[in-house]
């Protein structure tokens, strides 16, 4: 993705990265990445939006007759127009956001926290605690995860806290693995062994040495974790088994698709939701790409 | 070789008992029973006819119990029967995983041929102008969920230029006809298709990258060797590896992982099945599902170690 920023010659870069520290040149280099910033500015934007969004106008229902399923400027205060129950439809598209945004973040953080601690432990201890782990995220990962969140429906049932609880669940493996690799090439560094023969423990070792060294790698990979938890918020929610209406969120907007009379003659129902959605992933998307490439120090110059 | 399968496949018993030993388990201890789903909460709680219920679907019996009784079905081929129609587990899941490799397999297949080569050519012409509009497209193909791909493609090709059906695998009240099949399969399978082909180009063109600077390609280029030669025997091969084992974690999702994509176009396949099972808290049903799934996903993994020994002979298994 990097490619076009790769023209810049290296040595002058070289140069004028010397005295620099390591975070000021991955921020330089983040910031060189031209879509990322974009992506940066989209997701404050559609933030942004989510949290002003109206609440109570997401919720009224209004079902007078020449109320329901009106375009888009046809009744003064519903700019975008109303859906099926006479709803302003900007505003539960913008607290719809919230609610999948919110979701995102936590699922992320769950996924986060679990893969870091059984990738952290797995590469730490090594041995058969090692081969334990990680036999078991093959096995995770083995199955796809979308129908490893409709077994976890089926045990759970429906609804926002379950979900954000289940999709943390199933997406945490690959964080692991990434965790894992990363403590391994951390374990045989000088300054770790180093530490280790001054007596410093575990633990210690793990939170003062371990951890800081793959803070990049974890932020990449939650950056990513946002793009994935969304689509399958939306996911599960257009199957019905995610947040049940009349909480709105993106995917259960979708759901209405399902009725294709909605789908081909009120695309102002759905369409705004579905675009928040993809922006947001794109976005999400270049601005991992953008960290990416910030991070890694090989990306420098080739890529 | 033949020894090394057959072990696999001694240790893939264990394995496979164990997974259907968690979920059953799983299952049981889940909130909610068949009985609560098939009293309607309108005739009111009727303590009699739960009980009956319970007892018809062997529902009264120990957990221990239920899962040999079960197992003991399921080694038969007899996997219950469902509960909203009646009609056996077994034949049912048995039809929806042919809707879904038909679905999800031809848009793999569709995926691979097109991602590989492309990927090969991206590596080889790296930083050309192919290379650049091969990473954007690609790009493009990995994040947009192809979700939103079927609503869009739906909306467009489907209700406005009425190009193609909207639903199903066939034209309901239609003899059977290859043609219409085929253009009911042709959105579906083209959406999934740019997604895999979007990750396979991704990877094959990483991989590519990686062995094509490497000192050996040097040597058989300086013995005289000519180029597709080089790339073809000494590079591609190499970077099969990586390729073969995305393939091999590819398989499983041919098992109704396209749930949203067969939901978007009514495709009776695998997952939507599943998802009419959690709506039922059919436990048969969603047992049988995850038996065919844990399954695949055994197969698929031994066949990703089996291939690995024919795209590199430096891997023996002894």
């Amino acid at each position: 993705m990097a490619v076009k920023e790769a023209a810049a010659p290296p040595a002058v870069e070289a140069a004028s990265a010397r005295h620099a520290s390591p975070g000021r040149r991955a921020l330089r280099r983040f910031l060189r990445h031209r879509l990322a910033i974009v992506g940066l500015i989209t997701i404050a934007v559609i933030t942004l939006l989510a949290v002003i969004g109206n609440e109570e106008k997401a919720l009224a229902l209004n079902l007078r007759p020449g109320f329901p399923n009106q375009p888009p400027g046809a009744l003064p205060g519903f700019p975008l127009g109303t859906d099926a129950l006479g709803r302003d439809v900007l505003a539960r598209t913008l607290v719809g956001g919230r609610v999948s945004i919110l979701v995102a973040i936590i699922s992320v953080a769950i996924a986060t926290g679990i893969g870091t601690t059984v990738g952290v432990i797995s590469g730490y201890s090594g041995g058969k605690v090692d081969s334990v782990l990680m036999r078991f995220v093959d096995i995770v990962l083995s199955f796809p995860t979308i129908l490893l969140l409709l077994v976890v429906a089926f045990l759970v049932g429906p609804g926002l806290v379950t979900m954000m609880i289940m999709i943390g669940l199933v997406t945490w493996a690959s964080g692991a693995r990434i965790m894992r690799g990363q403590v391994l090439t951390l374990r045989e560094m000088v300054f770790v062994e180093a530490a280790r023969v001054i007596g410093v423990s575990g633990p210690r070792m793990i939170v003062t040495h371990i951890l800081p060294n793959i803070v990049a790698p974890l932020v990449v990979f939650a950056t990513f974790g946002v793009a994935t938890v969304i689509v399958f918020e939306a996911s599960l929610s257009y199957l019905g088994l995610g947040v049940q209406p009349p909480t709105p969120s993106w995917g259960n907007i979708l759901q209405q698709t399902r009725v294709v009379t909605v789908l081909e003659r009120y695309p102002w129902q759905w369409v705004p939701a579905a675009s928040f959605i993809v922006m947001m992933v794109l976005a999400v998307n270049f601005v991992g790409d953008g960290l990416r490439d910030a991070v890694d120090q090989r990306s420098t110059s080739d890529r | 070789m033949i020894t090394f399968i057959i072990r696999r496949l001694l240790i893939s018993i264990p394995v496979f008992l164990g997974i259907t030993v968690l979920i059953f388990t799983f299952i049981a201890l889940a909130p909610g029973n068949l009985a609560d789903a098939l009293i309607r909460p309108e005739l009111g709680f009727d303590q009699a006819a739960r009980e009956a219920i319970l007892k018809r679907y062997g529902l009264d019996q120990p957990l221990p119990i239920r899962y040999l009784l079960w197992l003991a079905n399921a080694l038969q081929g007899e996997l219950g029967y469902r509960v909203n129609s009646g009609s056996a587990v077994g034949s049912e899941v048995m039809r929806g995983l042919i809707n879904s490799i038909i679905l999800t397999g031809s848009a793999l297949v569709l995926g691979i041929l097109v991602g590989v080569p492309l990927g090969v050519l991206s590596a080889v012409r790296q930083y050309s102008k192919i290379d650049f509009g091969l990473t954007a497209v690609t790009f493009l193909g990995i994040s947009l969920p192809s979700f939103m791909l079927g609503l869009g493609g739906l909306y467009l090709f489907g209700l406005q230029l009425r190009l193609v059906p909207i639903a199903g695998m066939t034209s309901v009240g239609k003899p059977f006809d290859f043609v219409d099949f085929l253009r009911h399969l042709a959105l579906p399978c083209l959406i999934l298709g740019f997604g895999y082909a979007a990750i396979f180009l991704r990877y094959t063109r990483a991989s590519m990258l990686d062995v094509i600077h490497l000192d050996y390609m040097t040597t058989a280029r300086a013995k005289g060797l000519p180029n597709k030669t080089v790339l073809s025997r000494h590079a591609f091969r190499n970077a099969l590896i990586p390729v073969i084992t995305l393939i091999g974690l590819s398989i499983p999702e041919i098992v109704g992982a396209a749930v949203v994509t067969e939901a978007v176009f009514s495709w009776p396949g695998l997952g939507l099945m599943m998802v009419e099972g959690v709506n039922d808290r059919d436990y048969l049903l969603i047992m049988g599902i995850t038996l065919v799934l844990a399954t695949t996903v055994l197969v698929a993994n031994l066949m990703t170690d089996v291939s690995y020994g024919f795209a590199d002979p430096r891997i023996r298994y002894n």
